[in-house]
């Protein structure tokens, strides 16, 4: 089976920093598969997102490695990037901002309708209402003719995600697409995002910090520190049985008692070894060195610490 | 003797040519030493009332008593009473002035301090620094330079040196990644037990309300619709919104799950259904519901709820599609 989304070795460099703020990451999404890629803030779980989109900020370069999308390459080293609209879409954590304030949601959406399917003015007005219909939008003809500004998050949200479903899209990249919802419509947006997939059969990467979502909602989890994925597996295994001790860590900050005495460090860009060795409790010399990749279980189970190496030989 | 007693305070803001009725009748009560979570979504009303609390707003109508007296006529008569009540923000980097060392934005406060010597002033910024856990190399940082986390410690550390009885914490994790969450709020605890301040910790997130809040207030619209201990909302949730909110949070049992458990979004403040502001999402929702809007009763001692319906457990007769967990 070819993967919906397959990124290789990815290395991200910035300008202002030495070392890559993405250093080979690999991971692939499956269709009707829903990934959650998660990490603290300054992970890189966005910039992970944007370089699939083709959609680095200026000073950011792909600098090694590849992304493809059902096989088909969309961006890799010194290449600018051929990603279509078919191929991935983006749904942002502020989708006010990712929609245009000055045009009616039905013009935007007629728009991406009329571009990527061709259709006709009439037929594409018919095929936005039939899309708002479908993410959950019962008054849809008053929405199409609203501006973004009139709408509540959770329906901005909604027609983000018609937005994406317009374009037809094999990938969904959703960036904390819940974080600015209630607790009570967040639920009503991951009802809809499992909806979706299971209709489609896209794939999603679900880029967020909060575990719990992620526990109920994603297939596979991907762990992001610096830069660096530490692991990776099916949602089971790695949050039931983590392997990697900053895996282990994150768990325990959202199911044991913090403590006050601690001050809290951020990743240490000039380390060339593991990232995470600097906050490691189990840190020794071999850490100064890249860890490798290692399966540690069944259906793709990686992590990438020297302990693990350790284990497996 | 009770430090804070809230008895029918209304606010009223005009937005648009619209009231916005913010806060709708709220009692509550806060004794020293103690902490209320305040819990909510947006548009509830929980930082208005959170403000009435913190003496910078004052209410349309009804009373806001610290000691028994006005709290906003005393704030803006009396520079000692302001002291006794403080205020720590979401965005630390957004209180903070950006221009101000650490040391600069905790001494500000003692300006209002008189009779201090500059020894004592000096002795007080070393003592609050170490409650709050930061080692005096951060003195002369400014905000910019520090953490999330460390900022948040910071803009505590500035609340705590005047000294007060209260502190109104505003969303003051929301914005912290989940590890620096955990330790902020033990952070908090032991501030607590150490100086005996009490808090109102504003908050969307019910997983911290347990590891802080002596009681929970749940509001909406306006409204507080329940209040208990932690402990008993949990088990036993009375109203048909606190369950939907403890429902819809996401927990670590890892696996699909169910997700929509109620319809809909929060109606606007300025446009409020008849009858119980609730009854539009409301699964359980009965002809009463839209002729008389409940009151907050107290059926069992420390348990109050505002639902015609409360204690009930939904039946097959109300809307199918809703699950509660």
């Amino acid at each position: 089976m070819v993967a919906r989304l397959e990124i290789r070795d990815l290395t991200v460099r910035s300008e202002s920093r030495q070392q890559p703020v993405l250093r080979g990451v690999s991971f692939s999404v499956e269709p009707g598969q829903i990934l959650g890629l998660v990490g603290e803030s300054g992970s890189g779980k966005t910039i992970t997102g944007l370089a699939v989109m083709g959609m680095l900020p200026s000073g950011f370069e792909i600098t090694g490695g590849h992304v493809s999308v059902l096989g088909r390459e969309i961006a890799s080293a010194g290449r600018p990037s051929a990603r279509k609209a078919a191929d991935a879409t983006m749904v942002f954590q502020n989708p006010l901002g990712a929609l245009n304030p000055t045009m009616r949601i039905g013009k935007q959406l007629i728009r991406v309708l009329r571009r990527n399917r061709g259709l006709a003015k009439h037929d594409a007005h018919d095929a936005a209402l039939e899309l708002l219909q479908r993410v959950g939008i019962s008054g849809a003809e008053r929405v199409l003719a609203s501006y973004p500004h009139q709408l509540s998050g959770g329906m901005t949200q909604r027609v983000m995600i018609a937005v994406a479903l317009a374009c037809d899209s094999a990938v969904i990249i959703a960036d904390e697409p819940t974080t600015a919802l209630d607790v009570t419509v967040q639920a009503q947006i991951f009802d809809l995002v499992t909806r979706v997939v299971a209709e489609n059969g896209c794939s999603v990467v679900l880029v967020t910090h909060d575990l719990p979502a992620v526990a109920q909602l994603c297939d596979r989890v991907a762990v992001l520190y610096a830069g660096q994925l530490m692991e990776i597996g099916d949602a089971h295994a790695v949050l039931e049985q983590p392997q990697h001790p900053y895996t282990r860590f994150l768990l325990d900050s959202v199911t044991k008692a913090g403590d006050p005495n601690v001050v809290d460090l951020g990743p240490d860009w000039s380390l060339t070894g593991c990232r995470y060795a600097h906050r490691c409790p189990l840190v020794h010399d071999a850490c100064l060195s890249v860890p490798d990749a290692v399966p540690v279980g069944p259906r793709g189970h990686v992590v990438s610490c020297v302990l693990a190496e350790a284990r497996v030989v | 003797m009770t430090l804070i007693e809230v008895r029918q305070a209304h606010k009223t803001y005009r937005h648009h040519g619209h009231d916005v009725l913010a806060v709708r009748g709220v009692d509550l009560t806060i004794e020293p030493g103690e902490t209320l979570a305040l819990v909510g979504e947006s548009g509830c009303g929980k930082s208005t009332l959170g403000r009435l609390l913190a003496g910078t707003s004052r209410a349309t109508s009804g009373d806001v008593l610290l000691d028994g007296r006005d709290l906003y006529s005393q704030c803006a008569s009396d520079r000692t009473a302001r002291r006794r009540v403080q205020m720590v923000f979401q965005h630390p980097l957004q209180s903070l002035n950006p221009r101000f060392s650490v040391e600069s934005t905790l001494r500000e406060p003692l300006r209002l301090q008189r009779g201090l010597s500059p020894q004592a002033r000096t002795e007080r910024l070393r003592e609050t620094m170490g409650l709050v856990g930061l080692d005096a190399e951060y003195l002369r940082r400014r905000p910019t330079e520090l953490s999330g986390g460390q900022q948040q410690r910071v803009a505590l550390a500035r609340a705590l040196m005047s000294d007060p009885e209260l502190i109104v914490l505003d969303e003051p994790t929301s914005s912290l990644d989940q590890s620096v969450r955990r330790r902020t709020v033990a952070l908090l605890r032991q501030v607590q037990e150490r100086t005996g301040v009490a808090y109102l910790f504003i908050t969307h997130d019910l997983a911290t309300v347990p590891q802080i809040a002596h009681r929970v207030a749940v509001m909406y619209l306006g409204r507080i619709v329940e209040e208990a201990t932690p402990e008993r909302l949990f088990a036993q949730p009375a109203h048909p919104y606190t369950r939907a909110l403890i429902a819809a949070a996401p927990t670590m049992t890892v696996g699909r799950r169910e997700w929509e458990v109620i319809r809909g979004e929060t109606p606007s403040a300025s446009d409020l259904p008849r009858g119980c502001a609730f009854r539009d999402r409301c699964p359980m929702a009965i002809a009463r519901c839209a002729e008389e809007a409940p009151l907050l009763s107290e059926e069992l001692p420390g348990h109050r709820v505002e639902c015609h319906r409360a204690w009930e457990t939904p039946s097959s007769s109300d809307r199918p599609e809703v699950m509660y967990s």
